[in-house]
């Protein structure tokens, strides 16, 4: 309920800002590069049943870094985000820091869109990458689980501009749905990975090694970013977005988790 | 229109914001049956000496689960649990409920206790000149041997203190001795152990080559034998080249020299000038790992095994290179009969 009371007030303050000047085109992005820059919340609702069979839920905060191109013929959104989350369970009260690197490059192309008036579908393909480390305060020797995931998935966009008050927006999804990824987590019964058996100093190639590759049955992840955009005169932009992302992943221990991000990004015109 | 793509965001955000939760299980039902099965079934697929120990685990199943279904309150639930666990007899398996923590002590209960710091501390620390608390660790000179009492592998050892400690005992502006001390007592009687590295950090200062001491075995599957490659443990010097430990070094354990504390004295049992002297350690060669139970308790067990490089298991102990044990007359004349017999091995009486 919070959540979607923030959501509610973020855009209001959007369309309560008078002093934002725009200039609204329909392809105002056309030929165009932006620095994207983002802070946020976020939320998570972790199962790792190789820490607990406890749910753990918890806020935090987030940034995300990004780049965003858009020519005549295709779309380019490279993001990486970092969120650090706080979730505790209730059933134990025990709680775990958790610290998630998600990179994702996505490509959508316009040729083989279609568009219905102002409604625009493109599909394209997307290359993820997540790095995720849970620190349970509450335990010793298995406090640390780390695990890393990369992905590539057929993905796409949904945008419409709308014009509201007076004032020009779009309103848009990218959503990835990977098909093949692979994924490494720690030993059965230990922090340790397989590749750093044996070795006196873990490098950092050891948390990618030894890992397996994984498709549905095994593997499951659905991700949206839910946007809406308010072009600025200037030729910049502001975004509000909302992450949500689920995955279960059925590995010796399985971990399921949910995840939501509110942020606000601006986007700087190269 | 516009209101129609607003309700648009706002729907979509509220389905949104919930959506996980249609995949997500909501916490495991609490009962007796789902908190026993959890419990029993996390322990076999995880725990690490059932073939060391042959122990059925299948059969405490049996044995327990009906009680555990029927167990009327929490207190219930809790004893029979611990009760199962106690069949593992390992002293890194405890269920943490706060209410209570269960435990298994028999491994020093059972035993003579073979230390009295009161003694230490009145008779050898206090009434020396020499003496000092670096960090951890307790040390003097006695009778012109070095004395450490190290408490707990859990407070952290550095190698520049023990540099500085080792510095001490041979330096003579800096002790009250004409000389370097004839050797070493490093005590470790009832340090139930912490972390592992501090065992190594104190071994590999005196260490003379690299030596392999151990392999350690990680659970990577759910079979009672299934585990990785052996892990090899060396040990390497590391500090003050120039104020290298050569001379005899006597290591005193008694039946609480538990986990760390058993693996330092496996490690230091490696070493051509070391003598381990006094009881055998309690054991606990296992790397404990913790979990949680759908009710919110928590427990932990072992999950890995260390056979020394004499491929001796060392969950069951070490022994010591010559038993002595604390005499009752010496206790009441304020004498560690352990501490005097390791300073005569040193000096060669």
């Amino acid at each position: 309920m919070t959540k979607k009371l923030i959501f509610s007030a973020l855009i209001a303050i959007l369309f309560c800002v008078k002093s934002f000047g725009q200039d609204f085109e329909e392809e105002i992005f056309q030929n165009s590069t932006y620095f994207l820059t983002g802070i946020g919340g976020s939320y998570v609702n972790v199962q790792d049943q190789g820490i607990s069979p406890l749910s753990y839920q918890g806020v935090g905060g987030g940034v995300v870094l990004g780049h965003f191109r858009e020519t005549k013929r295709s779309i380019t959104q490279s993001t990486v985000r970092f969120d650090l989350n706080n979730p505790s369970s209730e059933i134990s009260g025990a709680a775990m820091y958790t610290y998630r690197l998600e990179a994702i490059y996505q490509y959508y192309f316009k040729n083989f869109g279609k568009e219905d008036g102002k409604l625009k579908i493109y599909p394209g393909i997307s290359g993820l990458a997540r790095w995720v480390l849970r620190d349970h305060q509450s335990f010793t020797n298995n406090s640390q689980h780390i695990e890393t995931r990369f992905s590539l998935a057929p993905s796409v966009l949904i945008k419409r501009p709308f014009n509201i008050f007076n004032r020009d927006f779009e309103l848009g999804i990218f959503s990835q749905l990977p098909l093949l990824t692979y994924a490494t987590r720690p030993l059965f019964a230990s922090t340790r990975f397989p590749a750093s058996v044996n070795k006196e100093e873990v490098e950092f190639f050891d948390y990618l090694k030894n890992g397996e590759i994984l498709s549905f049955g095994n593997h499951f992840r659905l991700s949206t970013q839910t946007y809406l955009l308010f072009p600025l005169k200037s030729g910049n932009a502001l975004r509000l977005d909302y992450f949500w992302m689920f995955e279960s992943y059925n590995a010796q221990n399985p971990v399921k988790t949910g995840e939501h991000g509110l942020m606000i990004s601006t986007f700087f015109k190269l | 229109m516009k209101k129609l793509i607003l309700c648009i965001v706002c729907l979509s955000a509220a389905v949104f914001s919930g959506c996980e939760k249609m995949f997500i299980e909501e916490n495991p039902e609490p009962s007796n049956a789902v908190v026993f099965d959890h419990l029993w079934n996390t322990v076999d697929q995880k725990y690490s000496f059932f073939t060391d120990k042959d122990i059925d685990w299948d059969a405490v199943r049996t044995q327990f689960r009906s009680r555990a279904i029927r167990a009327d309150n929490i207190i219930e639930l809790f004893n029979v649990l611990a009760d199962m666990l106690f069949i593992l007899e390992d002293g890194h398996v405890n269920i943490s409920a706060g209410i209570d923590l269960s435990r298994n002590w028999q491994w020093f209960l059972d035993f003579e206790t073979n230390f009295d710091f009161d003694i230490i501390e009145r008779n050898y620390l206090v009434p020396s000149e020499d003496y000092q608390i670096s960090g951890p660790l307790h040390n003097t000179i006695i009778d012109s041997v070095g004395y450490i009492y190290y408490e707990s592998f859990s407070s952290s050892v550095s190698t520049s203190l023990m540099n500085y400690i080792i510095q001490k005992f041979t330096v003579k502006e800096i002790n009250s001795l004409e000389g370097p001390v004839a050797g070493l007592i490093i005590d470790v009687r009832n340090n139930g152990g912490g972390s592992i590295s501090n065992a190594f950090t104190i071994t590999n200062r005196f260490a003379i080559e690299k030596t392999k001491v151990a392999d350690w075995y990680y659970k990577n599957g759910p079979g009672h034998d299934d585990f990785t490659q052996a892990e090899e443990k060396f040990i390497e010097f590391e500090g003050n080249e120039d104020r290298r430990f050569n001379k005899p070094i006597v290591v005193l354990t008694n039946r609480s020299s538990y986990s760390s504390a058993n693996f330092f004295a496996s490690m230091m049992s490696f070493l051509p000038n070391v003598t381990i002297m006094g009881d055998q350690t309690g054991g606990g060669g296992g790397l404990p790992i913790n979990n949680e139970l759908p009710n919110g308790w928590r427990f932990r067990f072992s999950s890995t095994r260390t056979i020394d490089a004499n491929g001796n298991n060392i969950e069951f102990g070490v022994e010591p290179d010559i038993y002595v044990a604390l005499d009752s007359a010496d206790r009441n004349n304020g004498i560690d009969t352990i501490i005097e017999r390791a300073i005569s091995h040193i000096k060669g009486n």
